[in-house]
Parts: structure tokens; sequence; C-alpha cells
């Protein structure tokens, strides 16, 4: 088996921070760690490459960086590609991780590299690569490295991956299903028996936390300011021209209700698996409240009511959309010029 | 209350010009059980087939699935509020025909976010092994009702028919000396005082839609105004419980109330003198907030007072909906210092952790996750395909892709699935 | 569960600024209500 192995600067023995903004070098055979790391692969491997380039370099230029490193790879016919241990080292980790998801995606060869979980690489790149946990301290380097070869022999050997305690990556966020001797009943009870005892218990899923995001300030003057109605309801023009789905929407849509002071049922229909349809479809001012919007624009309570509304599907959807489509809308209402929004949501 | 079930395991199962029960074998008298059914004028026509365990068969959208059962005089009856008076189920002897199942189809797939094919009953490969039901007998039941029958009418036949064929078939068992018996009693006597006391909370039914008219969920009401209440195990398990026309992510059948898994396994650990089964508390999901609060608040409070557990377990009916209200109903025992394991459905459709919750409570520590959004299967085209429609018989044909979600029996949300998430 | 400064609870998730068992006048009343909630939570900081 062929690897291609990526170090920094200072493991690739080519000097310190005054080298960070080296380019890319290549090396034949493995170099500093890289060496301990063949001899743990086993005798059936070798490194046949090694790619070391400075920290600022990677990160600065890492388009080019990744463009030379795939050509470098795909030429030395590498089976397989290891980045680091990066330990604590940002930069490094960032490269590391941009470099084996890279290879991972463009060349279809296994990508492993290894880093502490603090790394900011682990945070960017943990959903899309195993990342062996190195902990902070390079003193470790030898253990790390033999958990290292370790991973990398069952990954190329296309052997089942285990949990990422008993393999040693950095849990990666995602979740698989597997089949189990035990049904959901005798699980559950055997739980709540654990817990009441105070025994410990592995739970089949946990929450996940997420960023604060800051409240903006208040509207300061409502009688000026502009207004967009938007609903995750599901309610589309009859005929669903944006196609948006039911379920797990990855489509919003907008439509116009300039001059118009009151949705009617014939004109719209619910792209939504999740409620009873049936009131929205009688009035969909029951769920976008146009009708008393326009009144009080008529007014004066608000300045102006956006001659658009959107809409898309709440139902089942997981934030990898709902993000995107969040941040899409909020850069659609900036650019109309809204000052307030009032999400109506089922 | 003691429930004695007089357990008559089948292994062969076959059409003949009387309904017999020699020993494994189960003879069905069609022509009778087809009049009974076409008493309903619901109906145009009925058919039956058998499909055995492990066949090369395929049968969808399924209905329901209910196993035969019958009660024996002197006892509760069966049914109740569906085929007769809704006098409390759960005592007496019931016999029960084990190792069939009565399956009834849809004519008319179920839309809503189930798909085309519904749910599916998968007889034979990786499918099929992946679910309870292809272990079993099965008379599928082949509905044909007048076209201009209205939906929530035609929804009533099939019950209606699917439960009398049950009891009718179970009835031929009632003369015939059982092979195995099981006493089903949660009795708790001074002795018993220091086990841990273990209550049940299961929602049967979610406010997000209305119950369908006539639709029969608990004792043959449809659960409109229902505040959570108290049900005996037995009652669960025998005959006070149907599942809802509306469907339930991954599946909820009549079957797997009568054979109620987390009833059984409070039940097992009871009787092993592991723990005390206090009891259970059926609920529903809510369409609103007031409601939600009333309900859950509700609901804690029979566990915590009525019963006095000091721990439950939670499953929902449903969706996100329900998740919602089982989290905040065990948030509430949490804090009334019961020890609470839930079961959820994976809801991440992008197989991320952050997506599967839909709360962070963080003395919701014990979840039990039920995956299936990550499994899907090409199902091969198979010998035998059942519908009530060409249409849905050459889509059922196959070959197709299909989630585990929809295939009958594997990501049970009644607590019988093997299909766990392993977060990675 | 939802809470938060700038939500406003409304009338169930079938119907959420609606009400179709009460006559037209006190729907629309409840609808603007609702409504007049959600500005006035918009013109206000929060906490």
């Amino acid at each position: 088996m062929r690897v291609v192995h990526y170090l920094n600067q200072f493991f690739g023995g080519l000097g310190g921070e005054e080298q960070a903004g080296m380019l890319l070098e290549i090396r034949e055979g493995a170099i500093g760690p890289g060496k301990r790391l063949e001899q743990l692969l086993g005798s059936e491997t070798q490194v046949a490459l090694t790619l070391i380039c400075g920290d600022n370099y990677a990160v600065e230029h890492q388009d080019e960086l990744i463009a030379s490193a795939l050509e470098k790879i795909r030429a030395a016919g590498a089976d397989l590609f290891i980045a680091g241990p990066c330990f604590l080292a940002g930069r490094y980790g960032v490269a590391a991780g941009a470099l084996c998801k890279a290879v991972q995606s463009q060349l279809e060869i296994p990508a492993i590299t290894a880093m502490a979980r603090e790394n900011p690489g682990a945070d960017l790149y943990r959903e899309s690569l195993y990342i062996i946990d190195s902990g902070e301290s390079a003193a470790k380097m030898d253990e790390v490295l033999a958990r290292l070869a370790c991973f990398a022999r069952k990954v190329s050997f296309n052997q089942e991956i285990a949990s990422p305690a008993e393999d040693g990556y950095i849990p990666r966020g995602l979740i698989r299903d597997q089949f189990v001797e035990k049904t959901a009943a005798e699980r559950l009870v055997d739980m709540v028996i654990a817990k009441a005892k105070g025994q410990p218990l592995e739970s089949e899923m946990v929450p996940a936390t997420f960023e604060r995001i800051p409240m903006p300030p208040r509207v300061k003057d409502l009688k000026r300011a502009k207004l967009m109605l938007v609903t995750d309801g599901g309610l589309v023009p009859k005929g669903n021209p944006d196609k948006i789905q039911g379920a797990a929407a990855t489509r919003w849509g907008s439509y116009s209700i300039k001059d118009c002071d009151d949705l009617k049922g014939e004109h719209y229909e619910i792209s939504h698996g999740g409620y009873d349809p049936q009131f929205v479809r009688q009035d969909p001012d029951r769920l976008v409240p146009l009708d008393v919007v326009r009144e009080l624009e008529k007014e004066g309570m608000i300045g102006k009511l956006c001659d658009e509304f959107i809409s898309t599907s709440g139902l089942a959807n997981p934030l990898s959309n709902t993000r995107r489509m969040g941040r899409e809308i909020a850069d659609k209402a900036k650019r109309l010029g809204i000052d307030a929004i009032i999400l109506t949501s089922t | 209350m003691a429930l004695a079930l007089a357990l008559h395991p089948i292994t062969n199962l076959i059409f003949g010009d009387k309904h017999r029960l020699d020993g494994n074998l189960l003879t069905v008298d069609v022509n009778e059980l087809r009049r009974m059914v076409l008493e309903d004028n619901a109906f145009d026509s009925v058919e039956f087939e058998i499909v055995r365990p492990g066949e090369s068969c395929r049968a969808g959208p399924i209905f329901d699935i209910v196993e035969p059962r019958a009660k024996a005089p002197g006892g509760s009856p069966d049914w109740p509020g569906i085929l007769g008076l809704p006098h409390t189920a759960g005592f007496g002897t019931t016999h029960v025909l084990q190792g069939t199942a009565i399956t009834m189809l849809r004519e008319q797939s179920p839309g809503e976010s189930r798909g085309v094919t519904g749910y599916v009953l998968e007889m034979s490969g990786e499918a099929g092994s992946a679910s309870c039901y292809s272990k079993l007998w099965h008379l599928i039941v082949i509905p044909h009702t007048k076209p201009t029958t209205p939906r929530h009418t035609r929804h009533k036949a099939y019950r209606m028919a699917q439960l009398r064929v049950a009891v009718r078939l179970a009835q031929i068992a009632r003369d015939v000396a059982p092979a195995d018996s099981q006493i089903l009693d949660n009795f708790i006597d001074a002795e018993r005082a220091a086990l841990i006391r273990v209550a049940y909370v299961g929602q049967i039914f979610s406010r997000q839609r209305k119950p369908e008219p006539e639709e029969q969920i608990i004792y043959g009401a449809n659960t409109d105004g229902m505040l959570p209440t108290l049900l005996h195990p037995n009652e669960w398990l025998d005959g006070a419980i149907t599942t809802s026309y509306h469907t339930s992510i991954g599946g909820a059948e009549t079957y797997f109330y009568q054979n109620n898994p987390i009833v059984a396994e409070l039940y097992r650990r009871h009787q092993r003198g592991e723990l005390n089964f206090v009891g259970t508390v059926v609920t529903i999901a809510a369409a609103d907030n007031l409601d939600r609060e009333r309900n859950t608040q509700f609901a804690a409070h029979l566990v915590k007072w009525a019963l006095r557990a000091e721990a439950a377990v939670l499953t929902k009916f449903g969706g996100g909906v329900p998740h919602s209200d089982l989290a905040e109903t065990a948030r509430l025992l949490e804090r009334d210092g019961i020890k609470t394991a839930v079961q959820v459905t994976d809801l991440a459709r992008d197989h991320r952790v952050e997506s599967a919750l839909l709360f962070n409570f963080p003395e919701i520590d014990a979840i039990v996750c039920i995956g299936g959004n990550g499994t899907r299967w090409k199902l091969p085209r198979v010998e035998r395909v059942l519908a009530a429609n060409g249409g849905m018989a050459e889509i059922l044909a196959g070959p197709f892709e299909i989630d585990s979600l929809n295939v009958a029996g594997v990501a049970n949300q009644q607590g019988a699935s093997r299909l766990r998430s392993v977060v990675y | 569960m939802v809470s938060g400064n700038r939500v406003v609870l409304g009338n169930g998730i079938v119907q959420v600024v609606g009400d179709a068992n009460a006559s037209p006048e006190e729907e629309k009343k409840l609808r603007r209500r609702l409504v007049e909630k959600a500005l006035e939570t918009l013109s206000k900081d929060s906490e």
C-alpha cells in the first residue's frame, strides 16, 4: 500500500515559525514522524511521498496548496493519505483537514488526520472526516502514531469502524443505523432501571448545543417600518410553482401580494405534511395574516408591507436546510430594505 | 385484575371448507368469512390470501395488522366499544392464535408523508428479515369498497371487518386446550414493597390531525377532548386500543397494542421480582400550547400521585409534535423526582446529531432512538404481490427503493423495533 | 417548550392566526390582536 504523508514545516524538520511562509515541498519517502508511522503501518505499506508546507502559506493559499497536493498524490498512485498529527497547532490542523477533505472527495481514497479536539480544524472538519483524537501534547507522538496507523489500516481494509470511544476518533456528530439484539422496549426498561439505580447508561441519542444568536435591537419606529410576512406552514400558490417539498424542504418561495388585501383559498395550496390543512385552505389569512396587516398599513400603524410574502415548509426539516434557507431569506429581506419580519409557524 | 392468555401456536394456515384448529394447523373457511365481511354493504367484494412466513411476497399499503384473539365467556368482551359495549377490557381468558395475523390492506395510498406505497408488508429478503411481521402467517384481507364510499366509512369498514375476522377465527380455539398459558397480573403485595415502582406513559394519538368521523381508538372513542387517563396494563393487551387510521412514523399496528412490547417487558420484570409495574397512563399529543400544558401536566400528575411511580418509560405516536409533548412530560416527571427513559424516532433526515432531537433538557438523558433514516432497501421483484388494485400491484412488484420507515414492523414506535441510532 | 422574547403564542398548530370556530368578525379580531402583539414585541428591546 502506498501512502502520501503531509507535514507542516516544523514536523517536516525544515524550520520553526520563521519558515511558516514556505511553499509546498516534496520529499521522496518518509520524513520525521512519517518514518515511525511507516514502521507502524506494517511491512507491506510504504510512505511513498511526503508533502511539507509552511503553516501560513497553507492557510493563505489553501486552494493552490490543495491543487498542487492533489496532483502530487494522484501522480504518486497513493492508496491512502495521512496528514499530521497536528495536536493543537491550529493552522496545521485546518490545512490538514482541508487537504483530507479534498483528497477524500476528489481522489476517492481514504484520508485521515489526527489533532486535538480543541484544534479549530477539528471543529471544521470532524463531520466530513475521521480525525484521530491526538490530545494536546506532542510528547505523546508515538502513541498517537500507533493509533493513527491502526485506524488507517482499518479504513484501508474496509473494516467496520466502531464508536468514537473505541476507535479513538473525534465524534463526528453523525448518526447511523444499527440492528441490535434487544427490542426498543427492552432497551428502554434497561435504561430506566439503570438510571433509577444511579448506574451508568449509554443514551442512544444526545442533544446538541447551539450557538446563541444575539437578538437584534428593536424597531425604533414601527410607523415607518417596512414589514415582511414569512411562513413555514407551506402555503404556496396553486400548482406549487417552485415545487416546495412538503417535508425536509430545501426550497423557499417568494410570492406577490401586491395590491392584495386578502388571501383567497382558491389561489393557494398547502405543501406541508405535518398538520391538518383544512382551515388554512378555507382561508389562508389564518396562516399568513395579510388582511389584518393591510388594515394596519392603511391605518398607518406600520410604514409599509412588503409586496411579497415568503413561504417554505418547516416539517421534518433538518438544520442543514433551514440554516441555509434562513440566511438566504434574511439576505433577500435586507436587499428589500425590510426592517422587521413576522414569521407564522405551524 | 388478571388476564389469562391461552396460547395456541400456529405453524400452518390453509383454506378449507370449515374453520378448524387441529394442533398447530389452522384451517380457514374463506366463504364464511366473506359472507361475514359482506354483511357490511360498504363492500362490493373482498378477497382473502394466505401468506406464509418468509414467502417471496409483498403486500400493501397496509391498513392494520391484528392478531386473532377471542375472549372466552365470563371475561371481558372482544374489542369493547367497537364490537360490543365499552366494558372494561383485560380480564378473564383470551385465546390467541399465536404466529398468525389478519392483515388488512388499503385501497388507496395514505399519502401524507408515507409515500405512494404507504406501509409495505415485506415477507422475505433483507427488508423482510428486519421486520417482525415476516415471521408470521398472514391472512391478507383485500377489500373492495363501493367507489362512492366516503373515506371515513371505508376506514371504519376495514376496521370492523378486520376485527370481526380476527375474533371469528380465534373463536375456533376456545374449545381447544391451549399449548401454553400466561397469567398477567400486576398485583403488588407487601413483600414487594421495596421494589422500584415503574410506570408506562404511552401516546396513542396526535392532535396534529383531527380524528376521522367514527374513528375508534380507545374503547371505540376517537380521543377528541380526551385528557390523559389511567389504563391497567391488561387493557392495552386485550382490546381497549386500536391504532389510529393516521399513520405514525415507522408504523404502529394494533398487533403491537395486543402484544405491547413495553407492557410485556415490564410485566416480565415484574414477574421476575425486579420491579413493580404499577400501571400505565394513556395520553395524546396536543395541537396547541394550552392543550400541551394541560395534557403533560395531567399525565405527569397521574404518574406521580395516582400511580406513585418512581420511574417511567415513555413512547409517542407520530412525529415531531408528539416528540415535543413526550419530552415535556418527561421533563415534568424528572422535576418531580421520577426517573425517565424516553423512546424517540430519528428525526434527522440529514444524519446529523443536531437534527435528531427537538428538545434539550439535560435531565432527559436516557433516550432510546429508533433509527431508520439511514436505512433504505432496494426491494427486488418478488413472486407474489398483493394489493387492492392493479396500479398499486405494479408499483409494488418492484424493483423499487423503500425507506426502512415504510416497511411495516421495522422502525416500529410501539417498542418492537430492533433498530437503533448509533452516534459516531 | 418554545419560548423567547419575540415569540408570540398563536392559536394552535392548524390555524396559527385564525379560529374557524369563531364568527368571521371575532376571528378577525383575534388575528388583529395576535399581529398587534407581534408588532409590540418587535418594537421592544429583549428582556
